[in-house]
């Protein structure tokens, strides 16, 4: 039976050659079985577990991002806050369409400059995609998060703006937006699980799918919550019964 | 010295035309015509034309009355717009000559200013024929032959002048002098003086003895007015924001050419919609006022501020004319330049900090132009116990609130503006499912000082689907019970 491979030199020689090639042109083949090595900066997340996760170990820098959430509070900021304080240090960070009011000495508690967001809460989806986009083409913004339930055409161009400027756009959408097409090449979908851990699994990036998802245990919100409840009341009632 | 100067030929059709138009056009003054756009010119019609034939030759020729204050006014946007490039100006006719010897460096040289200057214009609505030359009169006469060249030295000066056709250059002794075999001015500067003067060639001769810097040349400047309110007039009614586009960008064009002038920058500004102003739908003027979080005096961001204000209001009747007027300004003598590092694109940038923050302030003003400026805004804490008052929202523009310690205490990221009311089911509260109370209580007692009393016992709860939620437990009031206040993100 005639061999189908290409006549070559000895099998050993073979792989050392193959070894050799694939040293030369790393950046150009993929081998398969590792992340692909990310043609974009990325930006530690702040959590080793979910930095090895991601191609490049950490959110891309700039581009499109999808994180799905269920309804708000999952423990988003507790996740997004690294990443949040390493941006806000350079550039400003401009917040798109807050499902609630962002409560300021909470944001303040996760060691987040609060003179360096600027929330914007326009009045339908299409203002809210206009103002994304102004502020990823003004360049002068570290990264942009738009709480956004539509499923918008306008990703793409608003991926594509976020990618020139060098800007992260952090898109957090419900989970039913799982099964649309998007342009992101991250996608994540985190749900709370219990122990204060949030399961995060990443179904969409360059490199290899990752079957389990993460249980990553995020900082707890209170130091009380590992500690037995204590009953001391936090503030006297006035002193007006002295008077 | 070095003299520009900017011969406006369509200056007649520019000020009384409104926008792109599809007919052919013509200007007519005492019932001829004077001015024919190229529309018009390809069928024939050329200037000095009674109506009556153009019209034969052209029946769908649009006639326009030409109007020489509409023109004046023009000519002082042109003047205010231009006034950014050196502060000696000379308005004349059709013209505007421009001093610019000592702008040459700030502008990065002549070709640089000259293309400025062009946008400039352009933005106008304007198409000038340029001459460049160091006398005033020179470079006039070059504009309005629209010689090709620039003359940036006395030599080279004289052998332009030289070659200029004398049916342009001296249209009045053109008949004279063409027929005693002169065509061009050098030919008139050979002939002697005398008999020229005496031939009534004396006006001419001054002026080639300004011109040629042989005669002081001495020129009344333009003086800019001392506050900036500008009208303009709409030669068409206009029902759509569309339509005023171009005649506000005149205004915005004069208004940042009259800030460069005096070293201001605008922090806020207006523009007055004036509607009929008698008869049955008489109407006051609508005013938009734009306000600045970043002074500026750069035409391109003023001009999109008002487009953004423009594009989001109805008008409520048609508008027959604008009025810019300047509220307030501030002293700005310019922004410190980057040093050429941020041209590299891709790869390491450069940032520069100054241009990003400016860029993000003029980003602020646009957004604030068009969502409103309380859609864009900024919390800050505040020092109060009652969780509802501990923070507060801030135009973004505006200076960071004072620092306010964080509380010791577990806060939530997320607060709801109204407590919930919450269910109970065996005296725990009920959230999509029994909630499961960690912590706590922290007690908040406040409020006793102003009457708006809290006395409350916030928990952090678990709820089934693992989100915790801060809830609180009201002691006293008219409604005892639980309720949800936020929920940590």
């Amino acid at each position: 039976m005639p061999s189908l491979a290409v006549p070559g030199p000895p099998g050993g020689l073979r792989a050392a050659a193959a070894q050799t090639l694939l040293g030369r042109w790393a950046d150009s083949v993929w081998s398969g079985a590792r992340s692909a090595a990310p043609s974009q900066p990325t930006l530690p997340t702040g959590y080793p577990e979910l930095d090895a996760r991601l191609p490049g170990g950490g959110w891309p820098a700039c581009g499109l991002t999808e994180l799905l959430l269920d309804a708000p509070g999952c423990g988003e900021w507790r996740l997004l806050a690294p990443a949040l304080r390493t941006l806000t240090a350079q550039r400003p960070v401009v917040c798109v369409a807050p499902p609630l009011q962002p409560y300021a000495p909470a944001l303040q508690a996760l060691g987040l400059p609060l003179q360096r967001f600027v929330w914007v809460t326009p009045p339908d989806p299409a203002d809210a995609a206009w103002a994304l986009e102004q502020a990823l083409r003004s360049g002068s913004c570290g990264a942009a998060l738009w709480w956004s339930e539509a499923a918008l055409p306008m990703w793409r161009r608003l991926h594509l703006a976020a990618r020139e400027q060098g800007c992260l756009l952090l898109a957090l959408r419900p989970l039913s937006a799982r099964l649309q097409p998007s342009p992101a090449p991250l996608r994540l979908a985190c749900t709370p699980a219990a122990q204060g851990r949030l399961e995060i699994s990443v179904f969409k990036c360059r490199g290899p799918a990752q079957a389990a998802p993460l249980r990553l245990r995020l900082p707890p919100v209170a130091a009380t919550l590992t500690t037995p409840p204590d009953h001391a009341v936090a503030r006297a009632a006035p002193a007006l019964a002295a008077a | 010295m070095l003299w520009l100067a900017l011969h406006l030929p369509w200056l007649p059709l520019e000020a009384v035309a409104s926008g792109a138009h599809a007919l052919p056009r013509c200007v007519m003054a005492e019932r001829v015509v004077l001015l024919a756009d190229p529309a018009a010119q390809a069928a024939g019609i050329r200037p000095g034309m009674s109506i009556a034939s153009a019209l034969g030759l052209l029946p769908a020729l649009l006639l326009l009355n030409r109007d020489p204050a509409r023109e004046r006014q023009l000519l002082q946007l042109a003047a205010l717009a231009a006034s950014r490039y050196t502060p000696q100006l000379v308005l004349g006719e059709q013209m505007l000559q421009l001093e610019v010897r000592g702008s040459l460096r700030l502008f990065g040289g002549l070709q640089s200013l000259l293309r400025s200057l062009h946008r400039c214009i352009a933005a106008l609505g304007l198409k000038p024929q340029l001459g460049i030359a160091p006398t005033a009169t020179a470079a006039a006469l070059l504009a309005r032959c629209a010689a090709p060249g620039a003359a940036t030295t006395p030599a080279r000066m004289h052998r332009l002048l030289d070659a200029l056709p004398l049916r342009e250059a001296a249209p009045e002794l053109f008949e004279l002098l063409h027929g005693i075999g002169c065509r061009t001015l050098g030919d008139v500067r050979a002939l002697p003086r005398r008999g020229l003067q005496r031939r009534g060639g004396g006006a001419l001769l001054s002026l080639l003895a300004r011109a040629y810097g042989d005669a002081p040349d001495p020129q009344t400047w333009f003086e800019p007015p001392r506050e900036f309110v500008q009208t303009l007039e709409l030669m068409h009614r206009a029902d759509d924001m569309g339509m005023l586009d171009g005649a506000a960008m005149r205004l915005v064009q004069a208004l940042a050419g009259w800030l460069a002038r005096q070293w201001l920058a605008a922090s806020a500004f207006s523009l007055w919609l004036q509607h009929e102003t008698r008869g049955r739908h008489a109407q006051p003027p609508t005013r938009l006022r734009i306000e600045l979080g970043q002074p500026s005096r750069d035409a391109a961001q003023l001009m999109l501020l008002l487009r953004e204000r423009l594009s989001r209001i109805a008008l409520p009747a048609p508008v027959y004319g604008l009025q810019l007027r300047l509220d307030e300004a501030v002293a700005l003598a310019g922004h410190a330049a980057a040093l050429p590092f941020g041209s590299d694109r891709g790869g390491a940038r450069w940032h520069d900090a100054a241009q990003d923050q400016q860029n993000f302030l003029a980003l602020l003003d646009r957004l604030s132009a068009r969502l409103g400026a309380m859609h864009v805004q900024r919390w800050a804490p505040c020092a109060d116990h009652r969780p509802e008052k501990a923070a507060m929202a801030l135009p973004a523009g505006d200076a960071p609130a004072r620092a306010v310690e964080p509380p010791p205490r577990p806060r939530p990221a997320w607060l709801l503006p109204v407590p919930l009311r919450l269910a109970e089911h065996e005296g725990r509260p009920v959230h999509g499912g029994a909630l499961v109370l960690h912590g706590g209580p922290e007690r908040i007692e406040a409020g006793w000082f102003d009457g708006a009393p809290v006395c409350r016992d916030y928990h952090v709860a678990e709820g089934t689907d693992h989100r915790l939620r801060w809830v609180f437990r009201e002691l006293r009031g008219a409604q005892p019970g639980w309720f949800l206040h936020g929920l940590f993100g």
